[in-house]
C-alpha cells in the first residue's frame, strides 16, 4: 500500500516536473518584430565638403573638383547636396575622423571629404573619403593621381565612385554625349556633328555641317561613331573616328543604309537597308567587311539593336500591320512580337541592363518616351510630347536620354532640346546645349 | 562499470535536452507574452470593453426597448418630403402615428410592471444554485489573476478538509508552477495583441519617413532587409545592425539596399519612437523587416 501512494507521489512530481519543463520552453523569448512595406523616394542628404589643399591653387582646384562632383550628384536625382552654407564644421584633414554629430543635426546622411596635393610635374593627386554618418563608418576611399588638366574627369570618377557605393549601381557621370547640333533656319537646317561630356562640358562640333547627319552611335570603346550621312547626296551608313577625325564609308550596299547600331562586342554594326520599297536588317562584320541578311519580310524592318550580350536583336517592324516592336534571335531566326499596345512603336533601345526596352511610341497625334521588359510586360510611358523621340540609355541602364522638339510658333520656328529622365519617370532635366540639339547617343563607360 | 555507464548516459540525455532546448533555465526572458488564450479572453476584455452602464431600472429598459420599436416603425415611414405619396398611403402613416400615440399609455402600465419584475429578478439571482467546482479552476485563475493575489492566497486546512486537500495538493502544486511561470515575467512585461499592434505600428509609421527607397534600382522590388536593433528606454536606437548582411554583402545593389534599410533606423529625425516606457522590456530588443514588395505592387 505504501509502495502504491508512492507510486502515486511519484507519479505527481514527475507530472509536476515534466509541466515545469514545458512551461520554461514555452516561455520562449519574446521578440517585437515590425514590417516595414513602405518608404519614400526621396534625394539622399548628402555632404560634399571642400577638398582641401595645402596652397591656394590647391585649394582653388579642390573647390573645383567639389563643384562638379556635386552637381553630378544633384543631377542624378538621387542625392540632395547640402549647401555649404549650413555646414557646422569644415573638416580640415583627411587623416582625422569627422565630427558626425555635427553632420547629423543636418540630417546629411553621407559626407564627401577629400583632398589635393600638386605634384611635381604638373602632376596631381586626388583623394576622398565617403562617410555614412549614422553608422560611422567609411564607405570608401581612394586616390588618383592624373595630370592638372585632367581634374574634370577625376571629379566625374569621383562621383560615379560614391554613386556606386550608395546606390549599387555603376555611375554614369565619366560619359560623354554625341548628338546632332542644329542651327539655321527650318528650310536650310545645318546639322552637325556634335560632343561633350554628359555635364554638358567640353562641347566641340566633329562635322562642319555641310552634310546631314542623322542617328549617331557610340561603339563600344567610344573612340568611333557610326551615323547616317547624305554625303554625297546618297544615305549612307558612315564610321567616323573621333581620335583622327576621319570618316569612312561602311560597305557598298546597292540601296540606302541607316539606322546603325554597333554590337557590344564592337567587331559588327547592324543597321538597316532600304532597297525597292523596302527595308531589311543587315549586319556587317568590320573585320571582313561582309555583309548578313537578318531579316527577310515584305515589310519594313528597321531600327535594330542589339542585347547587351549580343545573342538578341530588337527592332521594329509593320508586319503585323502596324509598326511594333519585335524580338529575334541575332542569326534572325525566332522573330517574336513583344508590343501590342495601342498606336505605333519605334526606335527601341536594349537597356545596358538587358531587362528593359526603351522605345518612342505614337498615339493619337502624341509622342511618349516609354519603357517595356522584354517579354512585352511591364509597359510603362515615362513622357509625353509634341515631338519626343530618339531614346538612348545612361551605360548603367538608370537614365534615358531623349530630344523633344515644341511646336512651331509664330514665325514657324521650332526648339529642339535634349534631356534626361529617370527610369522611375522623375526627374526629367534638361541638357543644355550651345544650340537646338537632336538624336543623343550616350557613350558607354571606361572599364 | 554499470554505474559509470549509467551516469554517462544520463549526462548525455541532459546535455542532448539542454542542447535542443536552447538551456531555457540559464536565462530570464526578459520579454514573455502570454498564452495567446489567455490573453485574447482576459487582457484584451479588459482592456477594451467599454464600462459598464449604470444599473437601470427594468422598466426604463423596457420603456426604451418599445421606444425604440416606436423610433423604428417611425424610421420606416417613407419620407413625403422626397417623394410624391399617394393619398392613401398618407393616411397610412397618419393611422399610423396616432396608434404609437395610443401605445404609450400601456407603455407607462408596462413601466410598472417591470419595476415588479425587477425586484423579483433580483431576489432570484442569489438562490441560484453554485457552479460546480471546475477542476482547472484554480488554474484559470492563476493565469487570470495577479501573482500577488494568489501567493496570499493560503486555505487553512482543517482535519475534515485534510482528504479534499490532499487531493487539490497537486493541482495547487501545478498552479503555483504556472503562477510562477508566468510571473517570472512582471507585470510590466505583460502585452495584448492589441498593445503589440499599437506599437509595431508606432514604430513603422516613425521609421516610413526616413526609409529611403531606390525604386529605379535593379531588382529592389525582392530585395528584403532585416534589421536587428536595440533601443533605449526613451525609445531611440542605441545599435542597429543589418541581420541578413551576409547574403547581401555581395551584391552590391543588395548592400545598397541594406545600408538604407540601417540607415532608417538610425536616422534620428525619424525617433524617438513614442512607445509606452512600462512596456521597454517588450519593444528594447526589437527585429526590423524591410520588404518594399509592396511599393512595387507585388
Amino acid at each position: 500500500m505504501e509502495k502504491i501512494v508512492l507510486f502515486f507521489r511519484d507519479r505527481d512530481s514527475i507530472i509536476l516536473a515534466i509541466i515545469a519543463i514545458v512551461l520554461s520552453i514555452s516561455s520562449v523569448k519574446a521578440e517585437l518584430k515590425v514590417d516595414i512595406t513602405r518608404g519614400t523616394v526621396k534625394a539622399l542628404p548628402i555632404a560634399v565638403a571642400n577638398f582641401v589643399g595645402t596652397n591656394k591653387k590647391e585649394v582653388e582646384l579642390g573647390k573645383s573638383i567639389t563643384s562638379v562632383i556635386s552637381s553630378d550628384l544633384e543631377r542624378s536625382g538621387l542625392f540632395l547636396p547640402i549647401s555649404q552654407k549650413a555646414f557646422i564644421d569644415t573638416e580640415k584633414s583627411l587623416d582625422i575622423l569627422p565630427k558626425f554629430q555635427n553632420w547629423r543635426i543636418l540630417n546629411v546622411q553621407a559626407m564627401v571629404q577629400g583632398s589635393v596635393v600638386i605634384l611635381e610635374g604638373k602632376n596631381i593627386k586626388v583623394q576622398f573619403r565617403l562617410w555614412d554618418v549614422f553608422s560611422q563608418r567609411q564607405m570608401v576611399g581612394q586616390v588618383y593621381t592624373t595630370v592638372v588638366s585632367n581634374w574634370r574627369r577625376i571629379a566625374h570618377i569621383i562621383a560615379d565612385a560614391i554613386y556606386k557605393r550608395v546606390t549599387g549601381e555603376n555611375g554614369y557621370f565619366d560619359t560623354r554625349v554625341v548628338y546632332i547640333a542644329e542651327t539655321g533656319s527650318q528650310i536650310r537646317r545645318i546639322k552637325r556633328l556634335a560632343i561633350m561630356d554628359q555635364d554638358s562640358e567640353n562641347h566641340h562640333f566633329l562635322t562642319d555641317g555641310k552634310f546631314l547627319i542623322l542617328t549617331p552611335r557610340f561603339s563600344p570603346n567610344r573612340q568611333e561613331i557610326t551615323y547616317m550621312s547624305y554625303h554625297g547626296g546618297v544615305p549612307r551608313v558612315y564610321i567616323f573616328n573621333i581620335d583622327t577625325g576621319r570618316q569612312e564609308i561602311l560597305g557598298d550596299f546597292p540601296g540606302m543604309t541607316f539606322a546603325p547600331r554597333f554590337s557590344p562586342d564592337g567587331n559588327a554594326v547592324i543597321m538597316s537597308m532600304a532597297r525597292d520599297g523596302n527595308s531589311e536588317i543587315y549586319t556587317m562584320d568590320l573585320r571582313s567587311r561582309r555583309a548578313k541578311r537578318l531579316t527577310r519580310h515584305s515589310s519594313i524592318d528597321t531600327s535594330p539593336d542589339y542585347s547587351p550580350d549580343g545573342t538578341r536583336v530588337v527592332f521594329n517592324s509593320d508586319r503585323s500591320g502596324t509598326q511594333q516592336i519585335y524580338i529575334m534571335k541575332s542569326d534572325g531566326t525566332d522573330v517574336r512580337r513583344i508590343t501590342f499596345g495601342k498606336g505605333r512603336y519605334a526606335t527601341p533601345v536594349w537597356s545596358p541592363r538587358g531587362d528593359l526596352i526603351a522605345f518612342t511610341k505614337m498615339r493619337r497625334g502624341k509622342f511618349f518616351i516609354g519603357v517595356i521588359g522584354i517579354d512585352g510586360k511591364g509597359e510603362r510611358l515615362l513622357t509625353d510630347g509634341f515631338l519626343v523621340e530618339s531614346p538612348t540609355w545612361s551605360p548603367n541602364g538608370r537614365v534615358i536620354m531623349f530630344f523633344r522638339e515644341t511646336p512651331k510658333g509664330k514665325f514657324g520656328d521650332k526648339k529642339s532640346k535634349l534631356f534626361s529622365i529617370d527610369l522611375t519617370g522623375q526627374n526629367e532635366r534638361e541638357i543644355i546645349t550651345p544650340m537646338d540639339a537632336s538624336d543623343p547617343a550616350w557613350s558607354p563607360l571606361i572599364p | 562499470m554499470r554505474s559509470t555507464l549509467s551516469i554517462s548516459i544520463v549526462i548525455h540525455v541532459l546535455v542532448i535536452t539542454l542542447s535542443i532546448f536552447g538551456l531555457p533555465f540559464l536565462y530570464k526572458s526578459p520579454a514573455k507574452q502570454q498564452k495567446p488564450l489567455v490573453v485574447e479572453v482576459v487582457s484584451i476584455g479588459d482592456k477594451t470593453e467599454l464600462p459598464k452602464p449604470a444599473k437601470k431600472d427594468r422598466s426604463k429598459q423596457v420603456k426604451e426597448k418599445k421606444e425604440n420599436i416606436i423610433k423604428k416603425k417611425v424610421k420606416k415611414l417613407p419620407q413625403p418630403s422626397i417623394k410624391p405619396i399617394p393619398q392613401n398611403k398618407r393616411t397610412e402613416t397618419v393611422s399610423l402615428r396616432k396608434k404609437t400615440k395610443k401605445k404609450t399609455p400601456k407603455l407607462k402600465q408596462k413601466k410598472l410592471e417591470s419595476k415588479t419584475g425587477f425586484t423579483k429578478l433580483a431576489r432570484v439571482t442569489p438562490r441560484r444554485k453554485p457552479k460546480p467546482p471546475d477542476p482547472f479552476e484554480s488554474v484559470l485563475r492563476n493565469l487570470a489573476q495577479d501573482f500577488d493575489k494568489q501567493t496570499v492566497k493560503k486555505v487553512d486546512k482543517t482535519p475534515k478538509e485534510e482528504k479534499k486537500s490532499k487531493k487539490s495538493d497537486f493541482e495547487a502544486k501545478i498552479a503555483k508552477i504556472l503562477a510562477n511561470n508566468s510571473i517570472t515575467e512582471s507585470e510590466t512585461d505583460k502585452v495584448t495583441m492589441t498593445e503589440m499592434d499599437a506599437m509595431i505600428n508606432t514604430i513603422r509609421t516613425s521609421i516610413r519617413p526616413c526609409w529611403n527607397l531606390q525604386p529605379g534600382a535593379k531588382g529592389a522590388e525582392d530585395i528584403v532587409v532585416v534589421v536587428r536593433a536595440y533601443l533605449t528606454p526613451d525609445g531611440r536606437v542605441k545599435r542597429a545592425w543589418v541581420a541578413n548582411r551576409d547574403l547581401l554583402v555581395n551584391d552590391p545593389f543588395k548592400l545598397a539596399a541594406a545600408e538604407t534599410a540601417q540607415r532608417a533606423i538610425l536616422n534620428e529625425a525619424c525617433q524617438p519612437f513614442r512607445l509606452d516606457p512600462r512596456k521597454y522590456a517588450i519593444w528594447r530588443d526589437v527585429t526590423l523587416n524591410f520588404n518594399p514588395s509592396e511599393m512595387f505592387g507585388k
